[in-house]
């Protein structure tokens, strides 16, 4: 009897340690978000939200804030990264899951896991001293710090993410959709793109939209090759804006934060605000992703 | 609900902890000095290190060279830093004290035959009326600005020495927040030109003289190099605050501080 009791309150004291330490992360996020919008508060009583977002003359010396150039420097970066690094992932992916040996499958997929582990300031640095050289010869143009390099930066820096979630997403897919698939007379390629990508697909896409969020959030290694001009990119051709110089929202915050105060100082939290609300979007869609992909299965 | 209640009652907390006041203590020197970001770094090592050799609490604020002249006129602070010349109005109410000088270095790719530009072309490279190297007698290739973030004290400082406003900066000037970053910026670039502490340089880059002048400490003290800027402590005229402080900065401990911080040490005036 004795036993069971105390099986019982032992178990008691465990929930309640679970119960505060999710307590403890959530509070995390409150105390996050409500320090960023309190800080961003000072801002909108001089400049209202729709001008912070439409406008894009950001001169903290006359005090004019506008965000607009760097939001579309932040979406410019994160759209090219996706369309290099998805595709190389996904494909890296197959090879990994589906058509490499085990041993060099492994290794394959260590080596992508150490990618994951590289610091971004190394990633910065490698961009800095090694990929600007590269594209300022490549395009002849007066300076290699482009929205280009930084999305190829992005593209290597979302790889990770992307292989090791769609691998698991494809080695989750059942073997009996594989024999059957083979047993109907489909080839390896067939049944690989035509039934296990698409009973995947759920895993597949959570993968990319999370690379997505990674590519959008990072900071350190595009600050450091975006060159990070305050001006609006030239969209018309599209290869002017990702030939120039650009900055993004992170690399606005992380550029100015140091020497901020004032309404300086609010504007860059204002600018993190914006950026919460980019973060939240992407994570509302994986959750509608995931949510359809079990209730596909 | 409950959960709710608890999430800001935490908060709550943290937020007040987080604001722990500040204690006077009697018959200390106290004092608190504010304004210039670019000297702020500076005071903060000479602060530490005289509060604890005199026993004093003097604390530093920033906020910007305007802000400690305004924090001074109205006693906010009791010393105000300044990195700008005082203003005619500024000068009736201010005593200024030059503790430190600051030559600002322009430099380029080591392969830029360019040697020497004058202030005013400066000011048309920085502004977009020059925009090829071949303009001011170089190769013919295209000018890569690149210039320090806004709020930044060098940029303030070369700003206004060099005589244009932010908002006329060449606007695809590559922008970088720490002078490691502008060094690497330009040397690794051809095209490129930026701007640095004289105490930051580096082998890495070229230094360009200024209406032939090079920078160094000589031509920087004697003023015939023009970029440069002086690091003033300014107090109220008739109050007389504990000169300790000012002992300790002219002193030889002071001076080494000085030149850690990469800067010019002066004698007193």
């Amino acid at each position: 009897m004795n036993g069971i009791r105390t099986k019982l309150r032992i178990d008691a004291i465990f929930k309640t340690i679970v119960f505060f330490f999710t307590i403890v992360s959530v509070v995390a996020l409150a105390a996050i978000l409500i320090f960023t919008l309190l800080k961003a508060i000072p801002l909108f009583q001089e400049v209202n939200l729709i001008d912070f977002i439409t406008s894009d003359v950001w001169s903290p010396s006359t005090n004019q804030f506008g965000i607009a150039s760097f939001i579309v420097a932040s979406v410019l970066t994160t759209i090219l990264a996706c369309l290099i690094g998805i595709p190389i992932g996904l494909y890296t992916a197959i090879f990994i899951s589906e058509i490499a040996p085990k041993k060099i499958a492994s290794l394959v997929l260590f080596a992508v896991e150490i990618l994951a582990s590289i610091p971004s300031v190394i990633y910065g640095f490698f961009g800095l001293t090694v990929m600007v050289p590269l594209v300022q010869q490549l395009f002849n143009i007066r300076s290699g710090t482009t929205l280009f390099t930084a999305s190829i930066i992005l593209a290597l820096m979302i790889l990770p993410t992307v292989v090791s979630l769609s691998t698991s997403a494809l080695k989750a897919v059942p073997k009996t959709i594989d024999e059957g698939s083979l047993a109907l007379g489909a080839t390896k390629m067939q049944t690989i793109l035509k039934t296990k990508i698409p009973y995947a697909k759920s895993g597949i896409l959570t993968s990319c939209l999370l690379g997505l969020g990674r590519a959008l959030g990072e900071t350190m290694a595009v600050m450091l090759v975006a060159g990070n001009a305050n001006m609006m990119p030239q969209l018309f051709p599209i290869s002017e804006a990702y030939l120039s110089s650009g900055r993004t929202l992170t690399g606005n915050i992380i550029m100015e934060l140091a020497y901020a105060s004032g309404i300086h100082e609010a504007a860059l939290f204002a600018t993190g605000v914006v950026l919460f609300i980019f973060v939240c979007i992407i994570n509302i869609v994986i959750l509608r992703v995931k949510k359809r992909g079990v209730a596909h299965s | 609900m409950k959960k709710l209640r608890i999430t800001v009652w935490v908060v709550c907390l943290l937020l007040v902890s987080a604001c722990g006041g500040r204690t006077s203590t009697d018959g200390k020197t106290t004092m608190i000095i504010g304004g210039s970001t670019s000297i702020q770094p500076l005071m903060e090592s000479i602060a530490e290190a005289f509060n604890e050799k005199a026993d004093a609490t003097v604390s530093i604020q920033g906020g910007g060279s305007s802000v400690g002249i305004k924090g001074t006129e109205d006693g906010t602070f009791q010393i105000g830093m300044v990195s700008r010349e005082l203003k005619a109005d500024e000068a009736k109410q201010l005593k200024e004290t030059v503790i430190a000088l600051d030559g600002i270095v322009v430099i380029v790719n080591k392969d830029n035959p360019v040697d020497s530009i004058t202030m005013e072309q400066l000011q048309q490279i920085y502004t977009g009326k020059i925009t090829n190297w071949n303009q001011v007698g170089g190769l013919d290739k295209e000018i890569a600005v690149v210039s320090r973030e806004e709020g930044s004290g060098t940029r303030d400082g070369f700003e206004s020495i060099v005589g244009f406003t932010s908002s006329e900066l060449i606007k695809n000037s590559d922008i970088q927040n720490a002078t490691g970053s502008i060094i690497s910026d330009v040397s690794v670039n051809e095209h490129g030109i930026g701007y640095i502490s004289l105490g930051s340089l580096s082998d890495n880059v070229k230094v360009l003289k200024i209406n032939g002048v090079l920078p160094s400490e000589t031509s920087v003290k004697d003023g015939s190099y023009q970029i440069q800027r002086a690091f003033l402590l300014v107090e109220k005229k008739g109050e007389t605050h504990d000169q300790a402080l000012f002992d300790y900065i002219f002193s030889k401990e002071g001076k080494k501080l000085i030149e850690e911080h990469n800067y010019i040490a002066v004698e007193r005036k």
